[in-house]
């Protein structure tokens, strides 16, 4: 177990520095690169100033080297124009959008898109858990079909088109401003309990948006691995020997049906940052997936590149853990059978 | 003071005025100190604020036009107080302003302002539930029945400010073209008029802008003391006849089995035009292109793509034709430069190839090789060296004529109207104007700083 | 041997009938039906038992049979347009009229221009009864872009106007636009799913059959393509479409993109199932016949959960509809011309049509009824499929 762990760490660097290879070559596809863009941009505009400016940005990002050696520098392996200044070193560079260094735009968009997120992942549990444990006791059932069809049409409505609807009607009926997470007046502001309550208004649309559209996945995750415990001896045993049914259902196979959800967490993040990246910019909130979007578009390369980065790492660190934690929870992975399921 | 140069330099003052200004000036006292010829080295070391070079680092802090620098003194009527990055701006007073009115009371009388950003989809619906006090940007024509039925609830007035483009949309046939079968075709002074007289501009007004917009050419608008109807009208009004005619005269008379007009090479005529793909206008406008040159002929496929690629496309000559906004000054005067008419710029879709020949002094590009197209460089020079205001006016007319005459750009409608969110209670906000950038500054000439709330 | 059961009740009988041998194996006709069946009919029959699965199954094959005669069904031509009737509502059928059965039929609509709020305003004139022809000659088309034709289903009356759903900004039939729109977001997901299932296969056959380093790189590299969020992906590969492509190419582009990034998950279900299966009995016992790997995998290992397979190709079509729609919506993916769901959402994103004239956003329904379809039935074959049940 313990030389398995090793392992699966040693290999998580190759697989980040692929990862990173792609990362950058993605970002680099499309042809041009930012600074000849705004320059375009300016001269269309008739700024004829500009070129001197742009041109200086891009010799002091080096964004006139070939492409192997922007990989390198922007990695921290090779020097820069100013020294040793990549990942490696803590430095995740500049974005050209904003004038800033990526650390700072990203900064304070991390913690509402955790808010967002971790308020979408709670509803999703609350909503899917209760369907799907009626939804494998009372198989076939027309109660059955009918919750499943609830749970399954936030699947099948598109995302941006059921934001903009509640977004309005949200507007019309409770008089919550248009789009972002708080009222105007508090952007930027101390947190206050006027401002809690603002985010708690415009919490619910983004959160209800995301999350219906991930409970379906889970319902029937949930309702598959329920029924396969519900066949098994143990639970007829108990019933003949006098349990209770509900007592039943939650002592024993519920406890074994939650292992997939945490072998699932590993792959939460990403999904729940592209699941967001939309509805996001339709609802204009101030969250990472906006200014990823923004980002890829005007091929502000650092900040795309870092931030990914730092998102692949999360959920390699993250799929790591779980394996962990699977490996922990069920004794047949930990004393060997084939790897991981 | 005074302001000399050896070559003349007539576009000093407009520039000077124009909505992002010349500033031939910078605040001394602050800068100084951020500058190697005025500052010693400790005080360059104490403000560097993490920037690796004095000149990185001024140029950081010295950005009068970008408001990006909270600390920089600034000689507009309101100073940014929030340091980026933020979502929402704060700009107050300054008290340092040096206009006052009538009165003696010193502007501007609004004491605060605040920006938001916002996504750019959002804003209508943003402005229609009244969270706004004065919005124009990013609400178009189509969002105004929308604004209208807030208006009551939300406590706000819309006004219809008409846009001062010298087209909304036009078409830009590609004259530098690689391929000497579309050259030939485009350079063709009677395909152009046949293309333009084919385009049925009411029924796009009619569709599109509720039939208020203004039906023509790309030119100048009738708010321009230059303007004549000549040049609005003449190739631009709706004739499939006199088009079909015009073609055939040209000896394309063959056509294939979908009745689309052969080029003398046996190629179909088969345009594609090229457009950033940024708004529903654009597609809707060639949808209804595409079915009126059907009758003539012609076929048509649009090809939407991203911004930077579609420019790069056409700076490299690959383009046929490309869609885009007519020219950015509508309403000029005699005395503003004529660089929208002649040949500067690759920014100018219908020669892209002899505007960057013209830009970058002949190190890249073609040299301009069309009769027509270099007299109106010649005219561009004669305006340039005279100063008699009436010379200039009459090498204004000459040049309109030649691009009416000419037809080497192909606009649709101009004067689209703009509307304009106001809340109820901001005064001096006119209810008509134009709203263009440059000149214009969009708020900017109906000067902002005489607007006034009443309660 | 006599017939002596009346005097004795409890004497020994014995049948008077000839003695037939296969008495004990021969079936009655359903017995034999039931155990006789093969896997495929076995599966069916589960299939039918499942009534959501059913109904969902019906849906699918009216939809997609419905692709075949588009042109047939839609009352209008796709690039119809009626300058007169820019966002004109929905029109109702009515069948009575001033209390008198007429048969199906539509009132016309006025138009007026209100110069204030600048909307066209509609009002349905009771005089203008526009009934509706069945079986008629109306719009002409070009059959799937060949055949010359005019025969719809239902065509307005002459002269008149049929707008079921309502029309759009330029006075184009929703209804129609919706109808040929179906060709197009039904068969994005097919070409995706084949390129995802042959991908799927193959490296999940390979992780599972040979293990070792196969299986580790061919993990590592699902782990890679996991972990990357959609988005950029998507961006990057669309990107990479040429811009002189056709509208046609590039929907197989897009297409291919979406295929290209679904397979793990089916890479990973064949992987688990082949790491089991191969230590079975009957699969050793090929390898000791002679068999070659890919006769293993291909004649024996796969057909015992291909069932499983076709079940979750099935769940990810939606998946691929969904991405269609929002990768219009990125503006990546369809663009007018070309009519897809997606391309007529896009259109319908705006706040102008959430407030007036939401009758633009009935292509959601569609969308919605074929991808709960999609996974009703995907679950139901699912179920049928387990062996276990």
């Amino acid at each position: 177990m313990f030389n398995y762990l090793i392992q699966r760490l040693l290999i998580m660097i190759p697989t980040l520095l692929v990862i990173s290879l792609l990362v950058f070559i993605i970002i680099q596809l499309p042809p041009g690169d930012f600074l000849s863009n705004r320059l375009a941009e300016l001269q269309s505009q008739g700024d004829s100033a500009a070129t001197e400016r742009i041109e200086f940005l891009r010799a002091q990002y080096g964004l006139d080297r070939p492409f192997f050696e922007q990989y390198a520098v922007w990695l921290g392996v090779w020097p820069g124009p100013d020294g040793f200044s990549g990942m490696l070193q803590g430095d995740m560079g500049h974005s050209f959008e904003f004038d800033l260094p990526v650390t700072d735009v990203v900064g304070d968009r991390i913690w509402l898109s955790v808010i967002v997120s971790f308020a979408t992942i709670i509803f999703t549990w609350l909503v899917s858990f209760p369907i799907g444990v009626y939804s494998a006791t009372h198989q076939y059932s027309w109660g059955d079909h009918s919750l499943t069809f609830i749970g399954f049409l936030g699947l099948a409505t598109p995302n941006f088109l059921l934001a903009l609807v509640l977004l309005y009607l949200a507007n019309v009926w409770f008089g919550t401003e248009i789009g972002g997470l708080m009222d105007d007046q508090y952007l930027d502001q101390p947190w206050s309990f006027g401002k809690f309550v603002s985010v708690l208004e415009h919490l619910w649309v983004p959160v209800v948006v995301i999350g219906t559209s991930g409970t379906a996945g889970m319902i029937r995750r949930l309702r598959a691995n329920l029924l396969d415990e519900l066949q098994k001896q143990y639970v007829t045993t108990g019933r003949a020997k006098g349990l209770g049914r509900f007592r039943l259902l939650m002592k024993y196979p519920l406890r074994m049906s939650l292992n997939p959800f945490i072998a699932d967490i590993g792959n939460l993040l990403p999904q729940v940052v592209s699941g967001a990246a939309i509805v996001s910019v339709v609802l204009s909130l101030p969250t990472t997936g906006p200014m990823l979007l923004q980002a890829l578009e005007s091929q502000d390369q650092f900040l795309a590149g870092s931030f990914l980065m730092g998102l692949a790492l999360l959920t390699v660190v993250g799929m790591f853990l779980s394996d962990v934690a699977l490996a922990l929870l069920d004794p047949r992975i930990r004393l060997g059978a084939s790897g991981t399921r | 003071m005074r302001y000399s140069w050896s070559a003349p330099n007539p576009s000093f003052l407009e520039r000077l005025a124009g909505a992002s200004p010349l500033f031939i000036y910078r605040p001394a006292h602050f800068l100084k100190k951020f500058h190697i010829d005025h500052a010693t080295a400790e005080e360059l070391d104490a403000n560097a604020g993490g920037s690796r070079s004095w000149a990185a680092r001024h140029n950081r802090v010295d950005n009068l036009y970008k408001f990006d620098n909270p600390d920089l003194p600034t000689l507009q009527p309101w100073m940014n107080v929030t340091r980026p990055p933020a979502n929402r701006f704060e700009a107050v007073r300054n008290p340092y302003y040096h206009r006052i009115d009538e009165a003696g009371r010193q502007l501007p009388y609004v004491d605060r302002i605040f920006m938001s950003q916002a996504s750019a989809q959002l804003i209508p619906a943003k402005a229609g539930s009244g969270e706004v006090d004065l919005q124009a940007r990013a609400i178009f024509f189509n969002n105004f029945p929308f604004l209208k039925q807030g208006e009551k609830r939300n406590d706000y007035v819309t006004h219809l400010w008409r846009e001062a483009k010298g087209s909304h949309i036009a078409l830009y046939p590609n004259l530098n073209i690689d391929d000497p079968g579309w050259r030939a075709l485009f350079r063709d002074v009677r395909f152009r008029r046949a293309l333009s007289m084919a385009v049925d501009r009411s029924l796009i007004n009619e569709a599109l802008y509720f039939g208020l917009a203004i039906e023509g050419n790309n030119t100048v608008l009738p708010d321009s003391p230059l303007f004549k109807d000549e040049y609005q009208l003449k190739w631009a009004t709706f004739d499939p006849d006199e088009s079909n005619d015009l073609l055939d005269a040209m000896g394309l008379t063959e056509r294939n089995s979908d009745g689309t007009r052969l080029m003398p090479d046996g190629r179909p005529i088969e345009i594609v035009i090229e457009t950033a793909g940024e708004s529903t206008e654009e597609t809707d406008v060639l949808q209804l292109i595409t079915e009126s040159w059907a009758e003539i002929g012609v076929k048509i496929f649009s090809k939407p793509s991203q911004r930077e690629v579609f420019r790069n496309r056409i700076f490299a000559g690959q383009t046929q034709m490309a869609v885009w906004t007519g020219w950015e000054n509508g309403v000029p005067t005699a005395r503003f430069r004529p660089k929208e008419l002649a040949v500067t710029s690759q920014h100018q879709y219908q020669w892209p190839q002899w505007g960057q020949h013209y830009e970058t002094k002949g190190k890249s590009g073609e040299p301009v090789d069309m009769p027509e197209a270099q007299q109106l460089d010649a005219l561009h020079a004669e305006w340039l060296a005279t100063r008699d205001p009436d010379e200039r006016e009459a090498i204004w007319h000459k040049m309109l004529t030649i691009h009416a005459d000419q037809v080497f750009t192909i606009g649709i409608v101009s004067g689209v109207m703009q509307p304009i969110v106001v809340r109820e209670g901001l005064n001096n906000v006119p209810k008509e104007g134009i709203y263009n950038w440059d000149p214009g500054a969009h708020f900017g000439i109906y000067r902002p700083d005489t607007f006034w709330f009443d309660r | 041997m006599t017939d002596r059961s009346t005097e004795n009740p409890l004497e020994h009988f014995v049948s008077q009938e000839p003695f037939d041998p296969y008495s004990i194996e021969t079936m009655t006709p359903e017995q034999e039906r039931f155990f006789m069946a093969s896997q495929w009919k076995m599966m069916w029959w589960k299939l039918l038992r499942h009534k959501l699965a059913v109904i969902s199954g019906v849906i699918l094959l009216v939809l997609y049979a419905s692709i075949l005669i588009s042109e047939f069904l839609a009352p209008y031509d796709l690039n119809f347009r009626d300058r007169r009737s820019i966002f004109a509502p929905p029109q109702g059928i009515h069948l009575f009229h001033e209390g008198k059965f007429v048969g199906p039929f539509v009132y016309g609509y006025d138009q007026k221009l209100n110069l204030e709020t600048l909307q066209r305003e509609y009002t349905p004139n009771p005089d203008k009864v526009y009934k509706l022809r069945f079986f008629c000659r109306g719009d002409e088309y070009k059959f799937w872009g060949q055949i010359k034709g005019s025969f719809h289903f239902v065509c307005p009356a002459e002269g008149g106007t049929f707008y079921l759903l309502g029309t759009d900004r330029l006075g184009r039939d929703m209804l129609s636009r919706i109808i040929y729109g179906t060709r197009i977001s039904l068969t994005v997901g097919l070409v995706g799913i084949t390129i995802s299932f042959l991908l799927g296969i193959v490296l999940g056959g390979l992780a599972g059959y040979y293990g070792g380093w196969v299986d580790s790189l061919v993990q590592r590299t699902i782990e890679i393509i996991r972990s990357f969020p959609e988005l950029p992906l998507w961006m990057a590969l669309s990107a990479a479409l040429p811009v002189t492509w056709s509208p046609i190419l590039i929907y197989f582009g897009i297409t291919i993109i979406l295929g290209l990034i679904d397979w793990t998950g089916l890479a990973r279900a064949v992987r688990s199932k082949l790491l089991a299966l191969r230590e079975e009995d009957f699969a050793t016992a090929a390898v000791l016949l002679g068999a070659s790997p890919r006769r293993v995998i291909g004649r024996h290992l796969l057909p015992s959960f291909m069932s499983h397979l076709i079940a979750s190709a099935t769940l990810s079509i939606p998946s691929m509809i969904l991405g269609e729609t929002a990768l219009s919506f990125l503006g990546l993916g369809l663009r007018p011309p070309i009519t897809s769901w997606g391309v007529l959402l896009n259109e319908a994103q705006n706040i102008n049509v959430v407030a007036l004239h939401p009758w633009l956003m009935i292509p959601v329904i569609p969308v919605i009824i074929t991808v709960l379809a999609l996974n009703f039935f995907g679950d139901g074959l699912r179920d049928a499929a387990d062996p276990y049940k």
